[in-house]
């Protein structure tokens, strides 16, 4: 006979196992990560960037560039993108948020509330006693919103906030995303000739799958969120609603949000659009039909099209997810917490198949 | 005195760290070349193909892929011997033993079934692997080179399928002939 290994490891010790691994990623995600948010942050970017840059990469080589001159090229025309968006969409965005924090400021509650009272009592009437408040009241919501916002942009930017860390990030991202493209093919495989024969195969299977799956997924969501941001910002401007490039990127950053992401969107929207567009009602019509548009165009366009398989998640797992993104990372954490999710699932779902087709388990 | 030993005074070696041992790349072009599916390539389309290869080592007794687990590539003998083997009942049934220079697995290069039985080492045997996921990435990159590799894959088991309608039409078993 010959021998027999499978399963390697029984079903008793495969619950123990993944017990352990769930315990190890709960202690990462709650001491460790917060620790080393920064490197997380470099180096999941730099990923990002490889796995947009590869494909590329790959179509200059099979042009005949060797893979430093392929690399090499990639970087001067991202330098270019770079100083093109420096010139043309930076300051756009940085007039549009000076004008939309001035806006901010110059907010006067008690107008828009005595506005609400008065059209309460002429469509109810008796029924704006509900809305009387109490002298400095509103005063007094306006500070706390207003200390809010500005605590919670300053965890959210206290990362980027440090010239020292940006500075670093600005040299270790090019840096990480040179060696990953040029080098990250032969690490691999030194990686994968250590493994052991009894695990080779599946090793190399695993390895290639997930690299194609975050792959597609990484570029697909980019993909997906430039055009939404792009689509939002073009029919915003077009309307005549001031901020659109910052509402746009706004309502790309919420779509990274699944279920609950597009319907929150509504709200930065639909606060700007009361603000700044007269008449209200015109303007907030023409939101609904905007983002109700982007989002039937994404999800029956854009998702089967460019994410061909897209992740299941449960909504209450979002929810928890964007959660434990916040209390780590703030906003940032927020956005980046459902595309981190996803990919940890699909390594985790991956790891598992392979494990059971090549009867580890 | 002399306070810093020469580089190349007897007692210190300096060897690469990073690069493969040059007299196992060139032996396995050697055997490697030899075979029906890489032979007569040149020296730039064996730049690009030597990156794709896995020197794996095994044991006596070792078994280098089994039954019915995915097949993922195929492998090239180098050095030892293998033989392919099939659980009958209580029994093992030898099918075949294939020597340096041989090859098996090339038909998981091409899909993904699990394969149909089991390959065990003979004695201390080196293989190269060259596998699915890699050719796959080259015929995207180098498809000159992709093409010509999957013409001769095709070859190969156009081979092995006459080979089997062949033994099959000796033992008067006309049933089961693939179609020509």
């Amino acid at each position: 006979m010959t021998p027999q290994l499978y399963p390697l490891i029984s079903r008793r010790n495969w619950r123990i196992i993944q017990l352990t691994l769930l315990l190890a990623v709960v202690v990462a995600a709650a001491f460790v990560i917060p620790l080393v948010k920064s490197l997380v942050v470099v180096l999941v970017v730099s990923l990002v960037f490889t796995y947009l840059a590869k494909p590329v990469m790959f179509h200059l080589e099979r042009m005949g560039l060797p893979r430093d001159a392929a690399i090499i090229t990639l970087f001067v025309v991202a330098a270019g993108v770079c100083v093109g968006a420096v010139a043309i969409v930076l300051p756009i965005f940085f007039r549009e948020a000076g004008a939309l924090f001035a806006k901010l400021g110059q907010i006067d509650l008690k107008t828009i509330h005595s506005g609400l009272v008065d059209r309460l009592e002429r469509i109810m009437p008796g029924m704006s006693g509900m809305l009387n408040l109490e002298a400095g009241q509103l005063e007094g919501w306006k500070e706390k919103v207003a200390a809010s916002l500005s605590s919670h942009l300053e965890d959210s930017f206290a990362l980027l906030g440090h010239a020292a860390d940006i500075l670093v990030m600005l040299t270790l991202i090019p840096f990480l995303v040179y060696f990953f493209l040029r080098d990250s093919d032969r690490f691999t495989r030194q990686l994968i000739e250590k493994v052991p024969n009894r695990f080779f195969e599946m090793t190399l299977s695993l390895v290639y799958s997930i690299d194609r799956q975050l792959g597609n997924y990484i570029r697909g969501l980019l993909i997906e969120s430039v055009i939404i941001g792009v689509l939002t910002w073009l029919a915003l401007a077009v309307l005549g609603v001031k901020f659109a490039l910052i509402l746009g990127i706004v309502n790309a950053l919420f779509n990274l949000i699944p279920f609950i992401g597009p319907i929150l969107a509504y709200f930065p929207v639909g606060a700007v659009v009361v603000m700044t567009y007269t008449p209200v009602g015109v303007g907030l019509i023409w939101m609904v039909v905007i983002l109700l548009g982007v989002q039937i165009l994404d999800e029956t366009i854009l998702k089967p099209v460019v994410i061909s398989r897209s992740v299941q998640i449960h909504p209450v797992i979002v929810l928890v997810a964007v959660m434990i993104g916040g209390g780590i990372g703030s906003a940032f954490g927020m956005f980046i917490a459902v595309p981190v999710y996803s990919i940890l699932q699909v390594i985790v779902v991956d790891f598992h198949h392979h494990l059971k087709r090549y009867r580890v388990i | 005195m002399e306070r810093f030993k020469r580089l190349d005074s007897p007692g210190v070696e300096w060897a690469p760290i990073h690069t493969a041992r040059p007299d196992s790349i060139g032996e396995a072009i050697k055997t490697l070349s030899q075979t029906l599916l890489f032979e007569g390539l040149s020296t730039r389309d064996w730049r690009h193909l030597t990156p794709l290869f896995h020197h794996r080592q095994f044991a006596d007794d070792e078994i280098v892929c089994a039954y019915g687990t995915p097949g993922l590539g195929m492998y090239i003998i180098v050095s030892g011997a293998v033989k392919v083997v099939m659980d009958r009942g209580s029994e093992t049934l030898e099918l075949a033993r294939l020597q340096s220079g041989d090859f098996f697995g090339e038909m998981s290069l091409i899909d993904d079934y699990d394969r149909s039985a089991t390959v065990v080492a003979v004695g201390e045997t080196r293989l190269i692997g060259i596998f699915r996921p890699q050719l796959q990435e080259l015929i995207v990159q180098r498809p000159k080179l992709g093409v010509v590799l999957l013409n001769r894959l095709a070859i190969i088991i156009v081979h092995r399928l006459r080979e089997a309608n062949r033994m099959l039409v000796e033992k008067g078993d006309t049933s089961r002939l693939a179609h020509q």
